[in-house]
């Protein structure tokens, strides 16, 4: 069993005093467990910081690994490294503020964020009461913001772990999630009959920019109607920019809003002339299309590789079984955008 | 002989005495563990009536579900629409237990 924060509170303060030059660090309130990831375990605790340039009080999380993470995802210190970039670049991302590779810490390599407002729960913010307006300022905040991670371009040395394609990304990802399914080793015929139909095709290669890879509600800080925050950068690569566009607008990140395809929350059309506004790139609908059809065989493979955790006996977990209840249906959405009148001509 | 309810009745039932009347009274994160212990005694329900999957041997060209897969990664099935259809029914078979409310998204593009 790996340590949790309350037993290492002394070895954690240390570590913030040494990473901040602070003279003394104490906790305000007690560390608590934020709503979080099955990949992730986030904390909130308050510091007071005497000495140094951090000197003041501060609300902070500090974010570590799960017990069982997933094989696909950043580790912690690269998620810090991306944090960084992004901020830099001009997104709004919580301020990456200490990292720790040292496992003697707290057991895990973890690092120290600031904490932003808002409710990032998919569920609970596609039921918020919101005017027509604020739905739309909503999406085009989410669109500029967007298109200010897809400002970011390879090669940027502080991201020099993140592979670099030579083959198309969209090809490259049909060879990825090929290989996430055969690790399963149960045949899923919907789930390769949609990455074949992904192969044949495939978009030409455009520029490449940073993908933030799970950009979507639920990853999304929401205060006041506005985004505080783009959060979990775990699954960031570069790659396809349409890719983003199309993982937000998939249906099943729509939380049951059916109605608005953006996230459950706002409308298409504002949120691609605010993209292209902000972007000077232009948004074609079938390329979206495209990148919709591969939101949902990733998502339904992320699901069973989830599932996976539990069914294996490493980590009973009823949130980690259901979710693999959750791919039949996500796959049924690929597969049904990918009828036989939806293949190219020469392939059919 | 005495009367009971079946393994489904108590389950469903029991699925819904959760959702109706205990999750009303719940907040944060039991509301939250609550709805998800009644999806799984809802989604065990369907299991138990769960028909099985359509029959392989309606597909040509492949004797299983791996030669299918390796049928249709090495391209000989591309856009066939005998076999688009059978995994169509296949999922809308594992839909109507994981969760039938979505097979009101036929046919529906958005």
């Amino acid at each position: 069993m790996l340590p949790t924060m309350h037993d290492r509170l002394e070895q954690f303060f240390a570590f913030v005093a040494s990473a901040s030059s602070a003279e003394t660090v104490t906790q305000v309130t007690e560390p608590a467990i934020l709503s979080g990831g099955a990949i992730q375990e986030n904390w909130g605790v308050t510091l007071d910081i005497t000495g140094g340039p951090h000197a003041g009080r501060h609300e902070v999380v500090v974010r570590m690994d799960a017990p069982s993470a997933v094989a696909a995802s950043h580790s912690r210190m690269r998620e810090f490294a991306l944090l960084r970039v992004a901020f830099d670049a001009g997104v709004t991302v919580p301020e990456a503020l200490w990292s720790c590779a040292d496992d003697s810490v707290l057991g895990r390599p973890f690092f120290v964020m600031r904490r932003v407002p808002g409710i990032a729960a998919g569920h609970r913010l596609v039921r918020m009461a919101r005017t027509p307006e604020e739905s739309r300022g909503l999406v085009m905040d989410f669109a500029t913001q967007l298109a200010r991670i897809h400002t970011i371009c390879p090669p940027e040395a502080r991201l020099d772990f993140l592979h670099i394609p030579e083959e198309p990304p969209a090809l490259a990802a049909v060879g990825a999630y090929r290989r996430a399914l055969d690790v399963l080793d149960v045949a899923r015929p919907g789930l390769e009959w949609a990455l074949r139909w992904a192969e044949v095709s495939a978009p030409l290669a455009g520029p490449l920019a940073l993908c933030h890879h799970d950009f979507r509600t639920g990853n999304l800080m929401v205060d006041d109607h506005q985004l505080t925050g783009v959060l979990d950068w775990e699954f960031a690569a570069w790659s396809d920019p349409m890719s983003d566009v199309g993982y937000l607008c998939a249906h099943c990140w729509r939380f049951g809003r059916d109605e608005h395809p953006v996230g459950g929350i706002g409308e298409r059309e504002d949120f691609y002339r605010a993209y292209e506004a902000a972007s000077g790139r232009t948004i074609d609908p079938e390329r979206v299309r495209y990148w919709e059809v591969v939101a949902h065989v990733r998502w339904a493979i992320l699901a069973l590789h989830q599932a996976e955790r539990h069914l294996s006996g490493r980590e009973t977990n009823l949130e980690l079984a259901l979710t693999g209840h959750v791919a039949p249906e996500v796959a049924f959405e690929a597969v049904l955008m990918t009828s036989p009148a939806a293949w190219p001509a020469a392939a059919s | 002989m005495t009367r009971r309810a079946g393994p489904e009745d108590l389950l469903e039932t029991a699925a819904r005495v959760l959702r109706e009347e205990v999750v009303d009274g719940l907040s944060g994160r039991a509301r939250y563990q609550a709805l998800m212990v009644a999806n799984a005694i809802a989604i065990a329900a369907r299991q138990i009536g769960d028909s099985p999957l359509p029959d392989l041997v309606e597909i040509p060209a492949a004797a299983d579900a791996a030669s299918l897969v390796q049928a249709i990664r090495e391209g000989t099935l591309d856009g066939r629409a005998d076999v688009h259809e059978w995994i169509v029914r296949g999922l809308r078979a594992e839909v109507s237990v994981s969760n039938p409310k979505a097979l009101a998204r036929e046919g529906v593009e958005d």
